[in-house]
């Protein structure tokens, strides 16, 4: 009798429990509607009548309105006012282009996977390919859209803004991708702690190379022995330097690839290169001397970390300018900085172009209309600075020498469009610059590729699907040596010795062939 | 000397245990040390209990999200309700009839459900059919469904309890004393596996308060009902991305964004409930565990 009593009361609460929990789950959107969720309630309803426009206007006169689903990508600002910035959009491109405009704002953590899972039930229209998987993937399995087509009838004005840097989106035959407009090329260069080099006479113009570098760093670390001179952090930081051409593999595969001061189409095995063994014989005597991070194994947080906390001298990275570089830092680290050349030349390689492409999904139902607002979004100054900034005087003003700041009373964290993100678009360049950059700041971008040398194999992307077992075996014995032979961790002979043995046996000269193979055919196919 | 040789168990079972429990709570220790160390003295020193400076710049930065991290409680708590609920009755509406030898057909069944510990569907073809057939995407249904009728393993669990724990004799009985078939279930049965009942509860419930795939994938445009995984996952990635990719960026406010730090404030805020309530649940759960497993 007791056992079905308190039965009965534990079978009771837990339904009350239940009813009360439905109860209030559901009732939460509506009875404490924030205004986030009343917005989304808006957009909603917004969608549903469009919805119905779309309908009717089909029933009258078929596509003359097209609506696309751009994502747009999002790190801290939530992009609140992205209805606003949406319309004004549309108040553009719908009389002009007969396109209305769908922005998807889609968070940093969840772009790849949500964008990988909506491109396949066609989700979205047209997006840049970033922070995902490289594009020629996608092209392979045939998620994007072939573009040449489109382009010749839509595109006259990417066309034109891209020029060569066009091919970088080519895979196999066709145009899959559309690279962003940038400042394409880069050199290796160093960040400096402004104060440290002031007070100890270094400049700048010190440093040209490594061996500069080495004897800058140990100056530094005279006078400030506590100091650490260079953090650790990518791979990446310290091929630079080698100058070489990956061959449009998204720095995911290392395995074979150009030495951009040899200029020939000649793919070789970085690791044995003289180039590498100079970088390592640089780094291991920095480590020697202690110019490291304390146990720089572990340290793998981002390097611009050490250097805005005051915790190195410098870092390493790349840019177009170095003075630039170390500029644009300067903001956001809020200290002086100075920025030197470990190289002379500003190389441009498939690579360097090809970060940011833009393509549209094959699965779209509305492929001209996504191009004819890309060509706008290449083109049209006003919809670039719409999307870029959004709206002037509610989102930013104008300063009198042609650079625009935040409106007042707003920053990056409570201004309503996210205004850090306009290299996300296809043509920053035509936009206003942001203070604390000149007003010829986007001028020196496109300048720039004026001067860059461009590899031998620009525009060319290598398709890794016949080695992929080969690339993810020589991926492990990377991550197992490089670190500690860059570091000189260890006897860095011997195992520079067994890393190469190693790469060979699990089958790098498989991909470095087949890397051969494709670049050649490219190459006879290109003449 | 009985009572001497106890004593002595007694005291190296002592030892034992405190180091175990040392080891237990040092790297939370560590967690929350870490989280109130400056961004600098982390650079510098890596993780360690006695921070050379203290510095709540992590804090600072998730204070700025306070109101959203409230909501994404809210969130999660509302999953975590319904969710555990919901799944706790469809898990034992399937487990109580398989321990039953009178159902036809019951081991295809149970095969069935052993079938999906092992393989799945796959993201891709779970997403399609979540979002193109039931159409839950953007809605509360989204943090729920996809997971809840996922463990097999705790329908497996259960059934194993339910037919090694419940004679069938009571069973019996209580039929010519003229029970229903569903007032065996819910005065009898149910009765008899409180432990179960709360070990499969416990357990789900941690499923979907650490859940976070589900947000991931299934909002998009309604961020508002992110839970409080994915919102942290969020200010972590965004202060990843911001203190990696500054160059790319034009933040013209001097934002120093604590990555480091925030990872150990995010996961001490992730945790702190389910410390806060797991002494409630724990001595079912260790009683469900030990009857369930052993006699399993």
């Amino acid at each position: 009798m007791k056992k079905n009593m308190i039965c009965k009361k534990i079978a009771s609460v837990i339904l009350a429990g239940a009813i009360v929990l439905c109860a209030t789950a559901c009732g939460t959107g509506a009875a404490e509607g924030t205004p986030a969720d009343e917005g989304a309630a808006k957009q909603e309803q917004g969608q549903a009548s469009e919805e119905k426009e779309e309908k009717e206007e089909k029933g009258q006169a078929p596509g003359e309105i097209e609506k696309i689903v751009v994502p747009y990508m999002l790190t801290m600002n939530a992009a609140e006012e992205r209805d606003k910035v949406q319309d004004a959009i549309n108040e553009m491109t719908k009389e002009k282009l007969g396109v209305e405009v769908e922005l998807l704002c889609i968070d940093f953590a969840s772009w790849s996977d949500q964008l990988n899972l909506l491109l396949t039930d066609g989700g979205v229209d047209l997006f840049n390919c970033c922070f995902m998987s490289p594009m020629s993937s996608y092209a392979d399995s045939g998620a994007v859209a072939e573009l040449d087509g489109l382009l010749d009838e839509y595109g006259q004005g990417i066309k034109d803004c891209l020029g060569d840097y066009i091919e970088s989106g080519r895979v196999g035959g066709s145009i899959y991708g559309l690279p962003k407009v940038d400042a394409y090329s880069n050199r290796p260069c160093v960040v400096m702690d402004a104060e440290i080099c002031d007070e100890l006479g270094i400049t700048p113009d010190d440093i040209h190379n490594f061996s500069d570098l080495t004897n800058v760093a140990l100056k530094v670390k005279e006078a400030y022995p506590e100091l650490a001179i260079f953090p650790t952090g990518t791979n990446g930081d310290f091929l630079g330097p080698i100058g070489f051409d990956p061959l449009g593999t998204g720095g995911n595969n290392i395995f074979g690839g150009l030495i951009l001061a040899d200029n020939n189409l000649k793919v070789v095995n970085v690791f044995e290169t003289e180039q590498f063994e100079e970088m390592i014989s640089y780094t291991n005597e920095w480590m020697e001397r202690g110019l490291f991070v304390n146990d720089p194994m572990n340290s793998q947080d981002g390097a611009v970390a050490y250097l805005s906390n005051k915790q190195s001298f410098c870092y390493l990275g790349g840019g177009f300018d170095p003075a630039v570089a170390a500029q644009v830092q300067e903001n956001n680290c809020g200290m002086r900085l100075y920025g030197a050349e470990l190289a002379s030349v500003n190389y441009a390689t498939t690579d360097s172009v090809s970060g940011m492409m833009w393509c549209i999904s094959s699965l779209s139902e509305h492929k001209e209309a996504a191009m004819k607002f890309l060509n706008a979004l290449y083109t049209d100054a006003d919809l670039a600075n719409l999307v870029c900034s959004g709206m002037e005087g509610v989102h930013y003003v104008k300063n009198d020498d042609g650079t625009v700041n935040f409106a007042e009373g707003l920053d990056a964290f409570t201004t309503g469009w996210p205004s850090g993100m306009g290299t996300f678009w296809p043509n920053i360049t035509i936009t206003y610059p942001w203070e604390p950059n000149k007003s010829d700041y986007y001028e020196s971008w496109i300048a720039s590729n004026e001067n860059a040398t461009l590899s031998p194999a620009m525009g060319f992307t290598f398709d890794p699907s016949n080695v992929t077992d080969e690339i993810t075996a020589c991926t492990n014995v990377v991550s197992q040596y490089y670190n500690t032979i860059v570091l000189g961790l260890d006897d860095t002979q011997t195992l520079l010795s067994q890393f190469r043995k190693e790469l060979h046996d699990v089958g790098i000269d498989a991909i470095i062939e087949e890397k051969q193979a494709q670049l050649d055919a490219w190459a006879a196919n290109k003449q | 000397m009985n009572m001497k040789s106890e004593r002595g168990f007694s005291n190296g079972a002592a030892v034992i245990m405190v180091l175990l429990a040392f080891i237990c709570i040092f790297p939370v220790l560590l967690l929350f040390m870490s989280s109130i160390t400056s961004e600098a003295s982390l650079l510098k020193n890596g993780y360690s209990v006695f921070p050379e400076e203290f510095g709540f710049d992590a804090y600072r930065y998730l204070w700025m999200s306070r109101e959203k991290i409230l909501r994404a409680y809210g969130m999660t708590i509302a999953q975590t309700s319904v969710g555990t609920s919901l799944s706790v009755v469809v898990t034992t509406l399937l487990a109580y009839p398989l321990s039953r030898k009178d159902l036809p057909g019951r081991n295809v069944i149970a095969f069935y459900i052993f079938f999906t510990m092992l393989f799945s569907g796959g993201m891709i073809p779970s997403y399609m059919m979540w979002t193109q057939m039931f159409h839950i995407k953007d809605t509360f249904f989204a943090l729920i469904f996809p997971s809840l009728f996922l463990s097999g393993f705790a329908v497996i669990m259960m059934r194993t309890y339910f037919s090694t724990n419940i004679p069938d004799n009571v069973l019996e009985a209580a039929k010519i004393d003229g029970a229903s078939e569903v007032k065996i279930l819910l005065r009898i049965v149910l009765p008899m596996s409180k432990p179960i009942l709360s070990t499969v509860g416990l357990m789900t419930a941690l499923a979907y308060w650490n859940d976070w795939m589900n947000g991931l994938y299934y909002l998009t445009k309604r961020t508002d009902l992110y839970t409080i995984q994915n919102l942290l996952n969020r200010l972590i990635t965004s202060a990843d991305f911001l203190s990696n990719n500054q160059a790319n960026s034009l933040l013209a406010a001097n934002i120093q964004v604590p990555s480091v730090g925030v990872r150990m404030a995010v996961a001490v805020i992730a945790i702190l409930p389910i410390l806060v309530i797991y002494p409630f649940f724990q001595k079912g759960f260790v009683k469900g565990i030990v009857i369930g497993g052993v006699k399993g």
